[in-house]
């Protein structure tokens, strides 16, 4: 997946820890070989990767942005599309037609839902983060549902809550401000409050989940549990790439 | 001759083809719709359904499994397309505004990656995973291309081969794999669905050379641009590396590349009319006319049918197209 001058003018892409551990609990308990998990793993990523890329171009039209920046923005579009098409051949190579499909979906979904999400389409604050989480997890229960690990599920979709608005409370806060902008019935504090109190709930509920989970699912169990203490902790759980 | 005449008898094919591809795309979020949909009303030459079409013409011509892989490749095209407005900070496209321009740069990228998605979902309803093998292999390779084409811009130190290998992965290879594909699930022999890639390799080498040689011969009206382009964006195409071999002209490069200063239209006329006073754009038909003739050869080894004319047709065309 490295391109030399791709790594050279963009930061290497950004690798979410939490929805990595998610998709490797997904694919434990399925009869695929070791090899073939972790090629689904990577691709299931390079998916979530791809994505993520493109919403890092610059969302505004700017006449004056500098050649360096240019470079990046261009660059940007091109290894989004460059990780679509390794995705495809990877799981071409594999002869997983009907996963390439099951992705190509939720990838479709995804951006029906961010169309939804850009234009504030939400009726409620709760709906908009609904809706910015349905971008979050579709890639993941697809996967699931794909390999037919859906016990799984509920505890896909609460870790992928838990698991962004961590991430927007640690790295992304500017994010609540512009919550705040278009739900002004909610002052910043009042957000970082229901952020806590639904973290705080949806871990809860996680915890029950993994009390349920079949043997197979336990050293996810551990390793989901241990990011969850590190979060209670206030440690970074987050790892950047490169 | 009128290229369209030549396949004539496509058209209730490419009618359904359109059809198919205005249902793909039909999205339920309006904006993602409208997009899409003015995507498509723009027009274009729909080349690559054509060439699926008529290299399926060598074999069982089943048209919803070719309708399926030109709907595909289409989408794949269009998709690209947009994002390449984003890349180039383009406005208009086809005498319309662009996506990025209507919507801005974030639309753009979530239109173009919902119509890759859509494309997807069509190819894969095919359980033949040889094309699937061949198609993801050329949309990691065409997104190579672009990557390489970034990097080798305001560079000077390229040769043949680096221009070569750039407009194979631009153009050729998506042709390439129309003609494969269109082969491929038409059930098509190996031997002769090779030599439909190829045809089809050979006549995208062709067709983007004279569109290279294009931009210097054009009018601004007829090319939508200024004359010499591709020289203003920092692209060496083929007629300036075979005027480079000229040393006083290769100076004027290097000099125009190395200056700090967005290249201007000033700036490149004095290596307009340079080009002009050399034999670069007769060397450069003259290539393209080598890969045409590699194209024709292709075809003399496949079966006689329809569709081998209206290739050769095609060929033909291409390299007399002056605008």
């Amino acid at each position: 997946m490295k391109h030399s001058f791709l790594n050279k003018y963009i930061k290497q892409p950004f690798v979410d820890e939490g929805k990595l551990l998610i998709l490797s609990g997904i694919m434990e308990g399925t009869d695929f070989s070791k090899n073939k998990k972790e090629q689904i793993i990577i691709t299931a990523m390079l998916v979530q990767i791809a994505l993520d890329t493109h919403d890092h171009v610059p969302a505004e039209i700017n006449g004056l942005e500098s050649k360096t920046e240019k470079l990046e923005k261009q660059l940007r579009v091109l290894a989004g599309d460059y990780y679509s098409g390794l995705y495809y051949m990877l799981l071409s190579e594999l002869e997983e037609i009907d996963l390439i499909h099951k992705l190509a979906t939720a990838i479709k979904e995804i951006n029906e839902y961010k169309m939804k999400v850009y234009y504030h389409e939400a009726n409620t604050f709760i709906e908009h983060l609904d809706f910015v989480m349905k971008t979050e997890s579709l890639v993941a229960l697809s996967l699931a549902r794909y390999v037919g690990n859906v016990t799984i599920m509920p505890l896909i979709e609460d870790w992928m809550y838990v698991n962004k608005l961590i991430f927007i409370k640690t790295k992304e806060n500017s994010i609540i401000n512009h919550w705040q902008a278009y739900y002004p019935e909610w002052t910043y504090s009042s957000i970082v409050e229901k952020i806590d109190e639904i973290i705080k709930h949806k871990s809860q509920k996680i915890n029950g989940y993994l009390r349920t989970l079949p043997d197979c699912h336990s050293l996810h169990g551990i390793q989901v549990e241990g990011l969850l203490k590190k979060v209670w902790h206030g440690k970074s759980m987050f790892a950047e790439g490169g | 001759m009128k290229l369209a005449k030549t396949y004539g008898y496509l058209k209730k094919d490419l009618d359904l083809i359109e059809q198919s591809i205005n249902k793909v795309i039909q999205a339920d979020h309006s904006v993602l719709r409208e997009a899409s949909t003015e995507l498509l009303k723009a027009g274009g030459k729909r080349i690559r359904p054509i060439f699926v079409l008529l290299s399926g013409r060598f074999g069982e011509c089943d048209i919803e499994r070719l309708k399926t892989v030109a709907v595909t490749l289409e989408l794949i095209h269009m998709a690209t397309l947009v994002h390449d407005d984003v890349i180039d900070d383009a406005d208009i496209r086809r005498s319309q505004p662009t996506i990025r321009r209507l919507y801005g740069n974030r639309i753009a990228m979530y239109t173009g990656d919902y119509i890759l998605a859509r494309a997807l979902e069509e190819i894969t309803t095919l359980n033949d995973i040889a094309i699937h093998r061949i198609l993801s292999k050329t949309i990691v390779e065409v997104c190579v291309g672009e990557i390489e084409q970034i990097k080798d811009k305001y560079n000077y130190n390229q040769g043949l081969r680096d221009y070569l290998r750039r407009i194979k992965r631009k153009t050729a290879l998506l042709i390439a794999t129309s003609c494969h594909l269109g082969a491929l699930a038409a059930g098509v022999s190996r031997k002769d669905a090779n030599r439909l890639y190829q045809y089809g390799y050979y006549i995208g080498m062709s067709y983007q050379i004279i569109d290279d040689i294009l931009d210097f011969t054009s009018s601004p009206k007829e090319l939508g641009k200024p004359v010499g382009n591709d020289l203003l964006q920092g692209n060496i195409t083929l007629p300036v590396l075979f005027a480079m071999e000229d040393e006083s002209f290769n100076s004027k490069v290097k000099n125009l590349f190395s200056q700090k200063e967005e290249i201007t239209e000033t700036d490149i006329q004095p290596i307009l009319s340079h080009l002009h006073s050399t034999n670069a754009i007769e060397r450069s038909y003259e290539m393209s006319n080598l890969y045409l003739e590699k194209a024709l050869h292709m075809l003399d080894k496949t079966p006689e049918k329809k569709a081998k004319s209206t290739l050769k047709d095609i060929a033909k065309y291409i390299g007399n197209r002056r605008s």
